[in-house]
């Protein structure tokens, strides 16, 4: 009788067991991010981290380009099946995505966890919309301007770049400068139209892509005129030409400035380039502007999103803020959350000037319901303007009216 | 009474049995288009009701149990097809699936509840009426269905019924399984058909006659978009489809002839039986078992100015990526990638030409070009119609290739229609206007293939 005794009592220990396994279960949190290559490696390796600090939640990581998840999320939605319970966005894509209520406010995220007074405002106001919040951002990402320090020092060019800014009208007066030492190769690179251009633009004015928040204006004098200036440049020799490939030049030190995103860090160490970095071009130091972007975390609409779901992706989000050294020094961004900016390893980084609250306004956020179907018509014809294949004016009258047409036919 | 009497008698009644059945089968069809929901939802204690039409819902596109609608309609159009050419026995099979996709709808579609052409219906009464809300406050949907539902569903068992041949004797069992014993065969393939081609076929033509941004409900707009399309100058699209189609076009004359020509040289020279044929004949073939992407990508990198092969190695002048150099790596890719398939289709048939017509030729004194011009051109006549009209089609629907090698750069100088149907689709949202792009190319391959089709029968050993 004893015996059976503690035969049930073995079984009812091993019972409780496997039932207290069973209820340790981690939650499960599907994230879909646009971070592929480096980024993608280094973003999977927070996840990884995450998961490996608690056993609450697990994170399913589904990387994938920019333009596929923009393709599937929506289609996701609208079947109802499949929907990640958090999504990293860009951030001009969410005025879009909230007027096709396609993402939700994130009000349990706030219940639990999550704090307006931990991220950089600009960034986290940009996702107040009609009362609501709707993003919270991972980091801000500038578009800058690398230049090569060893081909600074030997053509005795660094005079140029001592106050932090480079202007126009020093790329001319320093590539003449190094060409009459000797320099052969190209100076300036014309790379990642939109965002080069963009950068340019945001000097000029405003920097505003429509007027009333629907119909499209940037068919303007300001846009004009950066076309003219790049044009100048370009007619000049001061740039690479078409066909030329910016970042192959500047990895292989045939390139003296590189307009580029702040991304592209550690690819450039990678090659081996001693690199320094800069805002972006400017017209004159005080007007300087830099296109900046910033990856947002968002929850898209899903009914079956459990509410003990929700409060694992605010203890997901809240790790990554607080743990975005990582990606500040792998993936040369500036992380969003205000903890890192006085970590002095971040303030070491060559990018820890775009987190300064002083130059906030250096940051130029675009914002615009349509992005998506204005980036696509002005990306069409690129630089061509600038080779001087067609005109400034017709470039911009027909992405203008591709906009306003799609609009129309949507 | 004779005999011939006897068997007539029974056939008589059947054929009234038929149109009964066809009868059932056009009334179902009638009825499903006079049938239509309810839908009642209440959310913070604010009720909001909506109501729709079936062919509403059929066209809604928004929600997965409404996909059994076009499967149910094609499969009753098929049942009375089968029923009027008096085979009853697939007949009824097809308006049984046709009633059992029927009633299936109206099962799942009331469960749904939160199907997106309702939600958008009633979220916009309660954004009207300042009720704050989430989808899933929806929950409590209630969808009911008119009695002409249930009569429609009715009509469809009834043709089923109406449909059934006579199985009393074991000879009727037997005629009726074998009438059914092949579409046991075709059924799968007819049933992905109807799900992947005829469905979404319908659906592209209806979406291009309406103004649809992939989210909400389409919204008919007639003729409108073929009208921006064909006469709006000014507008985007009607230069895009210009553009488009042209190069579309272009890229056709240039790259067939090629298609066609260089797999059959090939072919011929295989046919030699050289040393290392079947070494070649594998080399040839690789390319063909590679995705378009990978093409693509490796071509790209072998035609890039500043490092590619073509430029640097060959030192071959030009920029290969800017028109025209562009449309010559356009059709030299499509051809390396296009060769295998064609290669052994000619392979095969200039295998099936008679040796004795070369020797006989021989000793009359021909010469090579006479023996292709007179004995392997009109032996292998048919298959190269065959892939004359295959490779056009093809070619008409180029997209990968330029897509990867140039995109929409040039100023547009390589980009095809198909490329512009899936940015304004997919990408911009614009679905409307791009099913009308679309189908304007499928209406002009279609009449492209009609003249060669017809140019092949005529080529066609009777």
């Amino acid at each position: 009788m004893k015996k059976l005794a503690w035969v049930l009592a073995l079984c009812l220990i091993t019972v409780m067991a496997l039932g207290s396994v069973a209820l340790a279960a981690p939650v499960e949190v599907d994230y879909w991010s646009v971070f592929t290559g480096a980024d993608g490696a280094t973003m999977q390796g927070m996840v990884d981290a995450f998961n490996a600090s608690q056993d609450e939640v697990k994170v399913n990581h589904t990387p994938m380009t920019a333009d596929d998840l923009y393709q599937k999320i929506p289609l996701a939605v609208q079947s109802g099946s499949g929907i990640p319970d958090v999504t990293i966005v860009h951030i001009e894509r969410i005025p879009a995505f909230v007027s096709q209520d396609l993402i939700w406010p994130i009000d349990t995220l706030l219940e639990n966890g999550i704090l307006r007074e931990n991220y950089i405002p600009s960034a986290w106001e940009r996702t107040d919309i009609d009362g609501e919040h709707y993003g919270v951002p991972l980091d801000v990402h500038s578009y800058v301007t690398y230049y090569n320090k060893t081909l600074f020092e030997k053509y005795d060019l660094n005079a140029y770049v001592e106050d932090g800014y480079l202007t126009f009208d020093e790329v001319k007066e320093l590539a003449d400068k190094a060409k009459a030492a000797g320099y052969t190769d190209k100076v300036m690179g014309l790379d990642w139209f939109r965002a080069q251009m963009l950068s340019y633009y945001a000097q000029l004015g405003e920097g505003k892509l429509t007027e009333d928040g629907e119909t499209p204006s940037f068919n303007n004098d300001e846009m004009a005129r950066v076309y003219e200036t790049l044009k100048d440049l370009h007619d000049n020799g001061y740039t690479t030409v078409k066909g030329d490939d910016p970042m192959q030049l500047f990895y292989a030190g045939n390139l003296l400035i590189w307009p580029e995103g702040i991304w592209m860090k550690a690819g450039a160490l990678d090659a081996g380039v001693d690199i320094g970095m800069l805002p972006s071009l400017c017209y004159t130091p005080e007007t300087c502007k830099n296109w900046t972007s910033s990856h947002n975390f968002v929850q898209f609409a899903d009914d079956d999103r459990t509410e003990e779901e929700d409060i694992a992706v605010a203890k997901f989000i809240n790790y990554m803020g607080e743990n975005s050294l990582v990606w500040a020094r792998d993936g040369g961004q500036v992380p969003a959350h205000v903890s890192i900016n006085d970590v002095p390893e971040f303030k070491d980084m060559m990018q820890a000037f775009l987190a300064d609250p002083e130059r906030g306004d250096e940051l130029a956020i675009y914002y615009y319901k349509y992005w998506g179907l204005f980036d696509t018509a002005f990306s069409r014809n690129g630089f061509e303007p600038v080779f001087g294949t067609m005109s400034a004016e017709d470039a911009l009258k027909a992405a203008e009216q591709e906009v306003i047409d799609a609009i129309a036919a949507q | 009474m004779t005999s011939t009497d006897v068997r007539r008698a029974p056939r008589a009644g059947i054929a009234a049995r038929d149109k009964l059945a066809a009868a059932a089968g056009l009334s179902f069809i009638a009825l499903f288009f006079m049938s239509g929901i309810a839908a009642v939802a209440t959310v913070s204690d604010v009720e909001v009701s909506t109501s729709q039409s079936l062919g509403a819902v059929l066209f809604s596109l928004s929600s997965f149990s409404a996909l059994l609608l076009p499967i149910s309609l094609t499969a009753m159009v098929m049942a009375v097809t089968m029923v009027l050419g008096k085979r009853r026995a697939p007949g009824m099979l097809f308006a049984g699936i046709s009633a059992a996709m029927f009633a299936l709808f109206m099962l799942l579609y009331a469960g749904e509840g939160l199907n997106n052409s309702l939600y958008t219906i009633l979220g916009d009464q309660l954004k009207e009426l300042g009720v704050k809300f989430r989808k899933r406050d929806f929950s409590a949907i209630t969808v009911t269905y008119s009695p002409a539902a249930y009569l429609t569903c009715a009509a469809g068992a009834l043709t089923a019924a109406l449909a059934a041949p006579p199985l009393k004797t074991e000879r009727d069992r037997r005629a009726t399984r074998k009438a059914l014993v092949p579409y046991a065969y075709v059924g799968p393939h007819l049933l992905f058909f109807i799900v992947f081609f005829i469905t979404p076929s319908i659906y592209g033509v209806y979406a291009a006659f309406t103004r649809w941004n992939l989210f909400n409900d389409p919204v008919w707009v007639g003729l409108e978009n073929f009208r921006t399309l064909l006469f709006q100058k000014g507008n985007t699209y009607y230069a895009q489809l210009r553009n488009g189609l042209w190069n579309t076009v272009k890229f056709v004359l240039y790259s067939v002839p090629f298609c066609i020509l260089v797999p059959l040289a090939l072919a011929i020279a295989l046919q030699q039986r050289p040393r290392g044929h079947k070494f070649f004949q594998a080399v040839y073939y690789f390319p063909a078992l590679m995705s378009i992407t990978t093409v693509s990508l490796t071509w790209r990198y072998m035609f890039v100015k500043s490092y590619g092969a073509v430029s640097n190695f060959f030192m071959l002048p030009g920029d290969w990526l800017v028109p025209p150099h562009s449309w010559i790596a356009l059709v030299i890719m499509t051809v390396w990638w296009y060769i295998g398939g064609t290669m052994v289709i000619y392979q095969s048939a200039l295998a099936s030409i008679p040796v004795e017509h070369y020797e006989a030729a021989a000793v009359d004194g021909a010469n090579g070009w006479r023996k292709f011009l007179h004995i392997t051109l009109p032996g292998i006549r048919y298959p190269l119609s065959y892939t004359l009209v295959i490779t056009v089609i093809g070619q008409f629907n180029i997209y990968g290739q330029p897509l990867m090698l140039t995109g929409f750069g040039n100023q547009e100088a390589n980009a095809v229609l198909l490329m512009y149907v899936y940015e304004n689709a997919i990408k911009k949202q614009v679905a409307g206007m791009s099913a009308a792009m679309a189908l304007i190319l499928g209406v002009c391959v279609m009449a492209v293939s009609f003249v060669q089709a017809r140019l092949m029968r005529a080529n066609t050993p009777a």
